[in-house]
């Protein structure tokens, strides 16, 4: 196989995947509509701090989350980070992302 | 054996990983903290109860000397142990390290304390130097030594580290404000402060010459005035956001910081003849919970950072 | 903005998506689980960044997912760092001839089994280009331990190479080409 077959062998290949991968959040975000809304989302990752921080304090900081929630991991992360350390607090992240976020 | 609230005592000590933050063995390491000082403290007061019968005081002098010694000393090492590995969990440049370093100092600074005090300027059999020349004109200023070691540098370096915490706290708005009721504890403390150091003032004016020693652990009484400022200001902070395992943390703090006031108030209470035999015999017990907390919260914030990092997703 | 952020996913993707995939292919040993692993790591990149999450270092980010994934796909199903025969046919054969490539696979083979499975990983992580600072937050572990792994994997390189009789003194390129592009040598157990 030539270099320039190669390039467009790698091309084509590289829109498939592109595809696949628009697929995917096409399908996360028809899931996200149907199965949960963004105020139980919040609770969930409420729930998630309150150990740590305390429930009054888990209400204050997701007090503070947009509506559409396009802040609540910088959020959590920024306070749990002050009171954990980055490392503990970007695995906690890692956590919430998994268990409440992906698979919801 | 120890598992301390779902962190082994191995896993504490950052040799193996922790499960995660709902995981509660019967027996965690804060509980068996917990446990083994009650223990003590009922032994300790069940010979007191047999000295207040029998007026036989051996009972109680080996108590403090020998088991009481070793508790300290362990509470002591578990505390700086803690507050060391909580120190590493944050990097350089975060504002919680700079607590936690300071924390550790002050661990460090009480073990030294413990050392001198209860081990090596004593005469039980634990004193590897009793048997040494030089030690029965140098036992009285390693009991001094201790004491400046375990009192103002371990409290100016508490103070420092307490006040590193209120700053984070106020950073991400959770910092309350002191109730009247403080206000008024700490109104009074001060104004036994002052009265303190007129009395020293009259006492030097009429030729008292204070040792070196002496002069050394008179910021004691106005550090631990600061520190029971911050020790409010924490609790009421804690109570404001409800209950977790970082405000245990520092909830224990404060427990440890009020414990050593009312310590040092019935020994100044004993002195000035406001409390009488047997009552000031509790204030020598008082120093076993006090370091039975001060050892808990390093504890308590060693589980939460494990924890969250235990809970974490599989992908990273 | 999700719209922006699909931007900011292709643009990762175009820049990036190619070596992923060739670097998670090396990993798994088989394209279909490398090529599974890309999706769901874009897909977590994009559910995160919608959350406002910030990720100052897209490509290590992207590494380490990746690794961290797969390694946990191969840990829960085993026999899947078993090399499929079928998965050896739909690999582009490196230049050369057949005999040529059977011997860079075996040269690639015997580097793999002297190297440790860490070494291995940050060979190919910096040979992806990653910083030293990149490679670290990949792997979890400090940038001069990364220094110190390489180091070691320098000196095994030139150990190895003396092993390679009328090559000289340096591994075969194709031996690195079978290591890094993802040529199944990994091991199976």
């Amino acid at each position: 196989m030539g270099e320039g077959e190669r390039r467009e062998a790698d091309g084509a290949a590289g829109d498939e995947m592109l595809s696949r991968i628009r697929g995917a959040i096409g399908e996360w975000h028809a899931r996200q509509s149907r199965e949960s809304s963004l105020p139980a989302v919040k609770g969930r990752v409420g729930r998630e701090i309150a150990p740590y921080l305390g429930p009054r304090a888990s209400g204050r900081i997701l007090g503070t989350v947009s509506e559409s929630a396009d802040n609540l991991l910088s959020t959590v992360g920024g306070v749990m980070s002050l009171f954990l350390g980055k490392r503990a607090a970007n695995r906690f992240l890692d956590h919430v992302v998994e268990d409440i976020l992906v698979r919801s | 054996m120890c598992e301390a609230e779902g962190v082994s005592f191995a896993r504490a000590l950052g040799l193996l990983p922790v499960r995660s933050i709902r995981d509660t063995s019967p027996l965690g390491c804060a509980t068996f903290i917990a446990l083994v000082t009650a223990a003590h403290l009922a032994v300790g007061l069940a010979v007191l109860a047999v000295y207040l019968l029998s007026g036989n005081a051996v009972w109680v002098e080996q108590f403090f000397r020998v088991p009481g010694a070793l508790l300290l000393l362990a509470l002591a090492g578990m505390q700086l142990a803690y507050s060391f590995l909580a120190w590493r969990g944050f990097d350089p440049g975060e504002p919680m390290r700079a607590a936690w370093g300071f924390i550790s100092l002050a661990a460090a600074w009480e073990v030294a304390g413990t050392l001198a005090i209860q081990i090596l300027s004593s005469g039980t059999i634990m004193n590897p130097l009793r048997g040494a020349a030089f030690w029965p004109d140098a036992a009285g200023w390693i009991r001094d030594a201790g004491h400046i070691a375990g009192g103002t540098c371990r409290f100016a370096c508490l103070a420092t580290g307490l006040f590193y915490a209120l700053r984070v706290y106020r950073h991400a708005g959770f910092l309350a404000r002191l109730l009247w009721p403080d206000r008024l504890i700490l109104l009074g403390l001060a104004g036994y402060i002052v009265w303190e150091f007129a009395d020293l003032g009259i006492a030097i004016q009429h030729g008292k010459h204070p040792a070196a020693a002496e002069m050394a652990e008179w910021p004691v009484d106005p550090l631990l005035w600061v520190l029971l400022l911050e020790a409010m200001l924490l609790y009421r902070s804690v109570r404001a956001m409800g209950p977790g395992w970082i405000g245990r943390c520092w909830m224990a703090f404060g427990v440890g910081v009020a414990l050593v006031s009312l310590g040092d108030i019935s020994s100044w209470a004993f002195a000035y003849g406001y409390l009488r035999w047997p009552w000031v015999a509790l204030g020598w017990y008082v120093w076993l919970p006090a370091s039975a907390a001060f050892a808990l919260a390093p504890a308590y914030q060693l589980h939460a950072m494990r924890a969250a990092s235990a809970g974490g997703a599989p992908t990273r | 903005m999700h719209c922006t952020l699909e931007q900011e996913v292709a643009g990762l993707h175009q820049q990036y998506g190619a070596a992923l995939l060739r670097f998670a292919a090396g990993l798994a040993g088989c394209p279909e689980l490398a090529q599974d692993a890309l999706q769901e790591v874009f897909l977590r990149y994009f559910i995160e960044r919608r959350y406002g999450r910030e990720i100052p270092f897209p490509r290590a980010w992207l590494y380490e997912v990746l690794r961290n994934y797969l390694l946990d796909r191969l840990k829960a199903f085993p026999a899947g760092r078993q090399v499929d025969p079928a998965c050896l046919e739909s690999l582009a054969a490196p230049r050369g001839n057949p005999e040529e490539a059977l011997e860079s696979s075996e040269a690639a083979a015997r580097i793999a089994r002297a190297l440790s499975p860490r070494e291995l990983d940050c060979l190919r992580l910096r040979a992806r280009g990653l910083s030293y600072n990149e490679v670290a937050a990949t792997m979890d572990i400090r940038p001069g331990t990364v220094g110190a792994l390489l180091a070691r994997v320098q000196r095994k390189l030139r150990t190895t190479s003396d092993a390679f009789p009328g090559k000289g003194p340096s591994v075969p390129a194709g031996a690195i080409r079978y290591l890094l592009q993802g040529a199944p040598i990994y091991p199976s157990t």
